[in-house]
């Protein structure tokens, strides 16, 4: 393997790593997501049950 | 020495100005510079510590988030063990990079260093083998494959249904005092096979006997015998609601029974078979077969929580008066085909797994067959003897990938990508030491991939456990299932029970006359 076949693989190894890291990282995002308007749910039906309604 | 310096330190500013992937790839393409052993390293270098960095940023929660989360009383506890599976796969793939990474650069070592090369490929053979073992190198870790099958869109079918019913029963009017019959009938895999609801209104004694109103939605429709062969009948017979504590209360019961009564059968059914003694030895497989058994069952478990959500909602709607109980089947109809949707995705989803795990096996065959006649037509014939060799070696990688995914394929159900992950990852680490044209790299590294092979058999071995669990959990035929759960919502679409309703609409009446003094209650009667 000649060294420019060695840096493509690298680059390869890199730029599928990287899709994948951004992939999951939005995953994690829309999960946290989640978990905020789980929370918000929550409290509104805190202040509505204040209310008694 | 000091301009090999400085042309190494402007090949790295070079690389360095790259900003796209495009813009990299044409400046290795085009680059005369590429000299040696430490700019392979220092690029690699750079790419791993841009992949560590994008990790570090993918794992963390951005300060917006967090700020939302502690203004609505919300902890990071709860988001750390909510991100946990997505945090792990984060850190496998850095791992697999930074191993695959490793693994050209010490085939770059060796290029450069004639002494101890066949060492420095062996030690690279045996860190892959090392993260083969702690299963960082399949796609999915023996864990992550737990995840995969316990993440099964059936529990979300599942809590959509509960949803669906938990919604219709959520408002709540204790004006009406009912009789409630709940019988819920669960197949030994959790699902609802039918639900019945039998309301009786509270009479006085003065009034005209209550007809029983019964509402029988068929959720699944099973083969008569299997039916037969795994209904677990869970009744709760005239359960007299008085007030909406005790309502609640023994509606809660009802739900702990039935899921006590499925949770035996699911430690039953998925408890691997143990041996009694102290010489016990829990085998690797063992083991996973164990945890991942552990897995499923917690989410059955959750399933059964789920159906008893939707059981008290179901039994706060029916508390409600009949207003509730009467749109109630529409809604369950809903539940009941998204649960049928949902399980024919995951059915196709794994088939399609199935398939691209052979798709994926057979580019890595044909990339290794076209690897080698690219480059037997560049030997000499004093390289046949190696070329032959090289086949030797594609053809036994081959072999395996093939055995290994068979073994999966044979169980069904199952994904092949991990094990045909690890096969492929075999055979690349054969093919790059064949584009070496180094024999005895290959021989070196002969009893590593053996060794290697034995892992993946033996991770096989797992897999067809995992599988019979697979098998265990989903034995219908889901294509089928979720046909019949089609044509029953259809079926329940087009021909509502005419009579039923009128049946309904007659008891809302006599309900009405007994409902509280100066009250009305609406009927909302779907068109």
């Amino acid at each position: 393997m000649t060294p420019q076949e060695k840096a493509k693989k690298i680059e390869e190894i890199y730029n599928e790593a990287i899709k994948k890291l951004e992939d999951l990282n939005k995953e994690r995002k829309g999960i946290v997501a989640d978990y905020i308007k789980e929370l918000e749910a929550q409290k509104i039906n805190a202040i509505r049950a204040s209310m008694g309604l | 020495m000091n301009e090999q310096f400085n042309e190494k330190d402007s090949l790295q500013k070079d690389i360095e100005s790259q900003t796209t992937s495009e813009g990299v790839k044409s400046f290795i393409d085009d680059t005369e510079a590429w000299g040696g052993h430490e700019d392979i390293v220092a690029f690699a270098k750079d790419k791993l510590e841009k992949i560590l960095a994008e990790a570090g940023k993918a794992e963390q929660t951005s300060e917006s988030q967090t700020a939302q989360i502690s203004e609505m009383g919300g902890n990071t506890e709860t988001v750390a063990e909510k991100t946990k599976d997505i945090d792990k796969q984060i850190e496998e793939v850095q791992a697999n990079a930074a191993a695959s990474i490793a693994m050209v650069e010490n085939q770059t070592f060796s290029q450069v260093s004639n002494e101890g090369k066949n060492e420095t490929n062996k030690e690279a053979i045996e860190k892959q083998l090392s993260e083969f073992e702690k299963g960082k190198v399949f796609k999915g870790s023996p864990e992550g494959r737990g995840y995969i099958i316990t993440k099964s869109p059936v529990d979300q079918g599942a809590f959509y249904l509960a949803e669906a019913i938990a919604v219709v029963g959520e408002d709540e009017d204790p004006s009406f005092h009912h009789t409630i019959n709940i019988v819920l009938n669960k197949s030994k895999d959790g699902l609802i096979e039918n639900i019945m609801v039998k309301t009786n209104p509270k009479v006085e004694a003065n009034k005209p006997t209550e007809e029983v109103v019964e509402n029988n939605i068929n959720t699944t429709v099973a083969e008569p015998e299997k039916a037969t062969e795994v209904k677990n009948e869970t009744s709760v017979e005239s359960t007299t609601v008085a007030e909406p504590e005790t309502a609640a209360e023994v509606k809660s019961e009802t739900a702990v029974e039935s899921t006590t009564a499925t949770e035996t059968q699911v430690e039953s059914s998925i408890t691997p078979k143990t041996e009694t003694g102290p010489e016990k030895v829990v085998s690797k497989g063992e083991e996973r077969y164990n945890k991942i058994s552990n897995t499923i069952t917690t989410q059955k478990n959750k399933f059964t929580g789920w159906i008893s959500r939707g059981t008290e909602g179901l039994g706060k709607l029916i508390k409600k008066g009949l207003i509730g109980a009467f749109n109630a089947p529409e809604d369950i109809s809903h539940g009941v085909k998204v649960v049928g949707e949902k399980i024919g995705e995951e059915y196709g989803y794994a088939k399609e797994s199935v398939k691209e795990g052979f798709n994926f096996v057979g580019e890595k065959i044909d990339e290794g067959v076209k690897s080698i006649g690219d480059d037997y037509n560049k030997f000499d014939k004093a390289t046949d003897e190696k070329a032959s060799k090289m086949g030797e070696w594609i053809g036994f990688s081959a072999a395996m990938a093939y055995e290994s995914s068979s073994n999966w394929v044979k169980d069904k159900k199952i994904k092949t990508e991990n094990i045909v992950g690890g096969v492929s990852l075999a055979t690349e680490t054969v093919l790059s030491l064949a584009k070496d044209k180094s024999i005895e790299k290959l021989d070196s590294a002969k009893e590593s991939i053996k060794k290697s092979f034995k892992e993946i058999k033996k991770y096989g071995e797992g897999a067809l456990d995992t599988a019979k669990l697979w098998a265990w959990y989903k034995k219908d035929d889901y294509n089928k299932k979720k046909n019949a759960i089609k044509e029953s919502y259809l079926k329940k679409k087009t021909e509502i029970e005419y009579n039923k309703i009128q049946k309904i609409l007659a008891k809302s009446a006599q309900l009405n006359q007994i409902g509280k003094k100066g009250e009305k209650l609406e009927y909302k009667i779907a068109a």
